[in-house]
């Protein structure tokens, strides 16, 4: 147990962390060279992946709260924490799910793992950009809005743009097989979170119906 | 002896609930409320509260019959008892109605008001058109042949047009009962025809629907013989009758002119609203050219509702067939349905056929402040349009479904304006701004709730409601709460802005939930310069203008302050790399020198 957590922990470790962290910033600027060395030249990892998507929480929580009340509108009274964070972690996985799931049909070379990465990485400016865009949106005025609404803008492009180059680098597309499959990606997670919804309506409702039985002899027996 | 205990439980908890109803319901509150920034309804004291009540027989005459309207000119109040055809005259006396005349038959000495054969000739033709138009339309409802909903949905026509069959129904008995009075008149007009100077040509009026006063004349929309009447305020002679403008614009033939609403502005001109005509309201100029136009000269129409549809139902169209086409949405303007005239001479109109969920978007527009022109100056500001009770509360809830549709509207002095809600029996007051200050009342028969609300008047600051299916009055007087809002609207349209602010943190202390309170401060501070103060009102309020504007003042006057350590901050970080760089090159000159 101790050596599992020195070794995990370890400088090497820390350090290789920061190095493949460091490389989002490439990769943004130079996606197409960033994304196809991500995964074949290892200069990516799932770790920074994973951090750079906890900070796309973090970002999302600290926009709600210290954004200025100008441009966005929270109805505190009806947040929901837990909806919050899910409400960014479910689509990436989802859409990784749906992703690998496609692109294995439409031979695809990117496995899980590397589409986990890539989405991960592709997310980076959001990030980047949302986070000064709170502390802007303390200093301006609606009159001034148009400033904000256009980083909100760029960043949104930034990262569509680069989660098309990075479907393009990770499965070795073309351009318009790439758009092919993300638009096929999108009805993959409608299709995921259909499944998902049939499926808990199914379960409470079987539920419902072992609990009726229960409840049904407890009072016959009783 | 067990069933026994059961039925006195069973009673004694039925008379205890009952008597706790009771309770509630002697509290007296008329669920007043308003909508926050997220519009969601919020509990508000009562601003207006039930003063008195009143049915025709308190005036010591007959009850009301489905009155119709109401008119308050000074301390008088004109109610047009459309049922019993005649007007009342009511003065608003020591905060009461007292009886002042009943005028139920009018003088006509120069023989102006007799129905000639032009009439009943353009009246025949237009009831021809009518029922061809009615025949055509076999499979439609009946609904549409009358009053037609526009612009609605299917399901709701139909509902509407049961809605209509029953008010037909109603309507086709009181015409039949009308027709034997109609012809017993017309006899007496035609048999007595030169007898009709000697007893002064006594008259009666005919369903008279709306009612307009002015110091000089008395203006009735007589719906039953198609125009409208001018009578002399003294002695209520005939002074000239409005009727057939049907030979002066083409757009009008073929169709009765029954005139549902009117008003006159200060030149003496007619503006009214007739049923079928969707053109906006018609212009009158009874004295513009008496040699021509004996019968008022009509000058056109003004401010018509604009036909809005989309390119996808335009798409849609083209390929359905006729019977489709036919149950599809009529692409016909809607009709507006009462209109009212503000203290500036502008006239606020009301619709109420139209789409509902068009509303909240601002593509339909229930009430307007039309200007001479025509055009909407209907100032929206307010969190929402003016559109009465908002989306999430348009749900079924004991029969009572839908959006508001207002049916009248009444405008203050210091610019606010009340509008009427048949569906809820709600009024909703708005300020100038197109905030919604309050709403109250509520449908029932329970005092200050409304069955069939008709119209609404203002003396001074007392409401009346007029129920056409109750027939009776009902007052709703100020309460502290409702005074303290109009003072600080009063103050802040004279400029005395702080005392304004004052007033709005004594409603606070009655409602510490109100917007438009913390808007009112905020007002004030900012004229104050206290732009931190404002900010922090204005935020509570969701203002984000206001908020804006004292926030740009609050970062000037920051800026100004911490000039001096922008700069100091400044040229440190410009100064910095510089000195660092030197600091690097003379290190490396030493390094390579050793």
């Amino acid at each position: 147990m101790k050596e599992w957590f020195l070794n995990t922990f370890s400088k090497e470790n820390f350090s290789n962390l920061f190095k493949t962290l460091r490389y989002s910033l490439y990769v943004i600027t130079h996606p197409l060279d960033g994304f196809w060395d991500l995964n074949h030249e290892r200069r990516g990892s799932v770790g920074a992946a994973t951090v750079i998507i906890l900070m796309m929480v973090l970002t999302n929580l600290l926009r709600m709260q210290y954004s200025s009340f100008l441009f966005v509108h929270v109805r505190w009274s009806r947040v929901n924490l837990a909806i919050q964070i899910a409400g960014v972690l479910a689509p990436v996985l989802i859409g990784v799910v749906a992703n690998w799931s496609i692109t294995t049909l439409m031979d695809g070379k990117g496995t899980m793992k590397d589409i986990y990465m890539a989405a991960g990485y592709s997310l980076t400016p959001y990030v980047l950009i949302n986070l000064p865009l709170i502390l802007l949106s303390n200093v301006i005025t609606v009159d001034e809005g148009s400033f904000y609404e256009v980083f909100e803008g760029i960043a949104l492009v930034w990262v569509g743009l680069l989660l098309m180059s990075a479907m393009m680098m990770i499965h070795d597309y073309s351009l318009l097989k790439a758009l092919f499959a993300a638009v096929i990606t999108v009805v993959g997670m409608m299709i995921i979170v259909f499944l998902i919804l049939l499926f808990f309506s199914l379960i409470s409702d079987a539920i419902a119906y072992f609990v009726s039985l229960y409840k049904e002899l407890s009072y016959r027996l009783y | 002896m067990r069933v026994k205990k059961l039925a006195v439980f069973a009673i004694s908890s039925v008379v205890l609930s009952l008597s706790v109803g009771q309770f509630a319901s002697a509290e007296s509150t008329y669920f007043t409320y308003t909508y926050d920034y997220w519009d969601t309804a919020q509990d508000s004291p009562d601003a207006y509260g039930v003063s008195s009540n009143y049915y025709g027989g308190d005036f010591g005459v007959e009850n009301f019959k489905s009155p119709q309207s109401l008119f308050a000119y000074g301390n008088e109040m004109y109610v047009c008892d459309t049922g019993n055809n005649r007007i009342m005259v009511l003065e608003y006396v020591d905060n009461k109605l007292v009886w002042k005349q009943t005028i139920d038959e009018y003088f006509d000495p120069k023989g102006l008001a007799v129905v000639t054969k032009e009439d009943l000739a353009l009246e025949a033709e237009a009831e021809k058109a009518e029922q061809e138009s009615a025949s055509e339309g076999e499979t439609g409802e009946e609904g549409e042949s009358g009053v037609a909903p526009e612009g609605e949905t299917e399901t709701e026509t139909e509902k509407e047009a049961e809605e209509e069959k029953k008010e037909d129904k109603e309507e086709e008995k009181e015409d039949s009962e009308e027709k034997d009075s109609e012809e017993k008149d017309a006899d007496a007009e035609e048999g007595e025809g030169s007898e009709t100077a000697e007893d002064n040509g006594k008259l009666h009026f005919s369903k008279p629907y709306d009612v307009f006063v002015n110091d000089q004349y008395i203006y009735i929309a007589e719906t039953g013989h198609y125009r409208i009447l001018i009578l002399n305020k003294e002695d209520l002679t005939v002074d000239q009758v409005i009727k057939n403008p049907q030979k002066q614009d083409e757009s009008l033939q073929k169709k009765k002119f029954t005139v549902k609403k009117l008003v006159v502005d200060d030149t003496g001109r007619i503006y009214c609203l007739a049923e079928g005509v969707n053109q906006g309201l018609m212009c009158f100029d009874p004295k513009g050219d008496m040699e021509k136009y004996p019968n008022g000269k009509f000058t056109g129409f003004i401010g018509a509702n604009r036909v809005t549809y989309t390119l996808w139902q335009r798409f849609w169209k083209t390929f359905a067939t006729r019977d489709q086409i036919k149950r599809m949405i009529n692409f016909v303007p809607t009709e507006y349905n009462n209109i009212a005239l503000t203290k500036e001479g502008f006239y606020m109109v009301t619709t109420d056929v139209f789409d509902q969920w068009k509303m909240q978007s601002g593509d339909v527009l229930p009430v307007r402040k039309l200007n001479a022109m025509g055009s909407d100056i209907l100032i929206r500001n307010g969190y929402t349009n003016p559109i009465g009770d908002l989306s999430p509360y348009w749900g079924n809830a004991g029969g009572y479904n839908g959006s508001s549709r207002f049916v009248d509207c009444v405008a203050m002095e210091n610019e606010t304006y009340y509008l009427l809600d048949r569906i809820r029996g709600r009024i909703f007051a708005y300020d100038s701004q197109g905030d919604l200050l309050y709403a109250f009342g509520g449908p029932g028969n329970k005092e200050g709730y409304m069955m069939s609300p008709a119209a609404i008047e203002a003396i001074g600051d007392e409401l009346f409601v007029l129920d056409s299916l109750n027939c009776s009055i009902t007052c709703y007087a100020l309460t502290d709460y409702g005074r303290l809002i109009n003072q600080a609207i009063d103050t802040y349209q004279e400029g005395k802005y702080d005392e304004s602010a004052e007033y709005w943190e004594d409603v606070q202390t009655y409602n510490g939930n109100y917007a438009l309170s913390y808007i009112g401060i905020g007002r004030a501070r900012l004229r104050q310069k206290d732009y931190k103060g404002a900010m922090k009102n204005f935020k509570v309020a969701y203002d984000f203008d206001n908020y804006s504007k004292a926030f740009k003042h609050f970062r000037k006057e920051w800026i100004e302050k911490n000039v001096a350590w922008l700069f100091g901050i400044a040229i440190v970080l410009m100064v910095t790399p510089l000195a660092f760089q030197r600091i690097r090159r003379f290190v490396e000159e030493v390094n390579e020198v050793e």
